[in-house]
């Protein structure tokens, strides 16, 4: 019996073996461009890519998660040869840990934060944030690694909101700003807070019932840089570069982004 | 952040266990001791939970308790109450997950008492209630206890389905599984040196006890 197993399972541990390498042979081949970037930056930077691959026949890989999660895994020691992030305090600290390029960093887009509840909800517009303390379950990114949830801490801390909610349990925390999305479209939370470019791309679905004004949090930024152990620097650059020449800006436009200032 | 996660994983596991305990005992006893069809059926779809990747298991249990799935859905317009986002996820999470684990360990020791003793009771007037408290429960024992021993920890360390039916709030439904994970990283690398190594010690025990168990059960045969 035993016998019997073991002639299967060595020649499939082998063949498994081989099937690794041939892989991660191919892997080597196919990713010559790494890149890191936040959740929200999804859609546009998909569409960025494939313009990038027609001009330069290069393929970006991308790998989309919280700015904090991706900031925390580049610290660990992750590779990525680009990291695109949702707000300037991730690239600070990245600096700072002497993770990343100080001279690479630049700011390719700005945004800005919404409230917003599925297309149906019958909810009206929120002229007043007092008015959130009617709804039973508001869903944000987690502040600590969601620069999104970073920004509407700050907004509902500035009206002073923030303790009345956290104490009547109506905040519900999300491991990326997409997430906050996902749970509005399931209908576990009635509202939640969003980029407006998060708005902007599942338009169909969302209903924008407010736009918090940028006086009350700190600036959104979209920076991006070169971490410093990434292995295509050359290519990394041009890719940076390409971030803010029209076409790509008309891309981050067309998600709801809001063009960069060019310093 | 560390003593609320440890006070809400005691009181997510401390309840899914008991019913841990009496369900997974019950549905071992009837695994064990009846025949009909699709036994082996109803067997293999109960030990589902423990092979799948608990994400899927997390999916289904979203689709089915979720605002707007069946009983979540059910649930709430009697009620008004919601099991997502809410520490009572992470139960229903914990046992969906751990109970396999509770009705095989059940199986196995009520298959090992021998019926010639039950038989003996019953020859000697002995009810079928009294027969099972003092005959076979206490024969099944050992064998029980090590169920109870591995569904606690499994559910204890429970992540994945956890994660998507209450969510990673801290304070509300932020288990030690999660909170070691948003330790790690947020940055506060010392609050999940300290989870890891509770757990760690934890898990040791746990090992070892079921190992003494273990021997006892096979001495009673």
């Amino acid at each position: 019996m035993s016998r019997k197993i073991w002639d299967i399972l060595t020649p499939s541990f082998f063949i498994g073996l081989l099937i690794g390498q041939f892989l991660t042979g191919c892997q080597v081949k196919t990713i010559p461009l790494s890149i890191a970037a936040a959740a929200s930056l999804k859609d546009g930077f998909q569409a960025i890519g494939n313009a990038y691959e027609k001009h330069y026949q290069v393929k970006p890989q991308f790998y989309f998660a919280a700015s904090g999660t991706l900031r925390k895994q580049i610290e660990l020691g992750a590779h990525f040869d680009i990291f695109a992030s949702a707000s300037a305090h991730e690239i600070d600290m990245l600096v700072k840990k002497k993770r990343l390029q100080p001279e690479s960093r630049m700011t390719f887009a700005h945004n800005r934060l919404v409230i917003v509840s599925r297309q149906n909800s019958g909810l009206a517009n929120l002229s007043d944030l007092k008015q959130l303390q009617t709804l039973s379950r508001i869903a944000l990114g987690n502040p600590v690694t969601v620069p999104a949830g970073k920004y509407a801490k700050e907004a509902l801390q500035s009206l002073q909101l923030w303790d009345i909610l956290q104490k009547e349990n109506r905040l519900i925390v999300t491991e990326n700003v997409r997430q906050v999305v996902d749970y509005i479209n399931r209908g576990e939370v009635d509202v939640g807070f969003v980029y407006q470019s998060d708005y902007h791309t599942f338009q169909k679905r969302l209903k924008r019932l407010v736009t918090i004004s940028p006086t009350s949090h700190s600036p959104i930024l979209f920076q991006a840089g070169l971490p410093a152990n990434g292995l295509h620097t050359k290519e990394a650059r041009r890719f940076l570069s390409f971030l803010t020449t029209p076409e790509a800006q008309k891309y981050l436009h067309q998600f709801g982004f809001e063009p960069a200032v060019k310093p | 952040m560390i003593a609320s996660a440890l006070k809400l994983s005691l009181l997510v596991t401390g309840i899914a266990i008991i019913w841990i305990a009496l369900l997974g005992s019950a549905i071992g006893l009837l695994l064990s001791r009846t025949k009909f069809k699709g036994r082996e059926l109803l067997d293999a779809f109960l030990t589902l939970p423990m092979v799948l990747p608990p994400t899927v298991t997390g999916y289904y249990l979203v689709v089915l308790w979720g605002r707007e799935g069946i009983i979540g859905r059910t649930l709430e317009t009697l009620t008004g109450f919601s099991i997502t986002f809410h520490w009572t996820g992470a139960v229903i999470a914990a046992i969906v997950v751990a109970i396999p684990l509770m009705i095989r360990a059940a199986r196995v020791a009520f298959d090992g008492v021998p019926r010639e003793l039950e038989e003996a009771a019953y020859m000697l007037g002995k009810s079928r209630i009294q027969t099972f408290r003092h005959i076979t429960l206490p024969l099944a024992r050992p064998g029980l206890l090590v169920g109870i021993i591995l569904s606690f920890a499994r559910a204890l360390g429970e992540f994945g389905a956890t994660l998507m039916v209450a969510g990673n709030i801290p304070d509300r439904t932020q288990t030690m599984p999660l909170a070691i994970y948003d330790a790690l990283i947020s940055g506060n690398d010392r609050d999940a040196q300290l989870l890891v190594l509770m757990l760690t010690l934890f898990s040791l025990t746990v090992i070892y006890l079921t190992n003494r168990l273990g021997k006892r059960t096979v001495n009673l045969r």
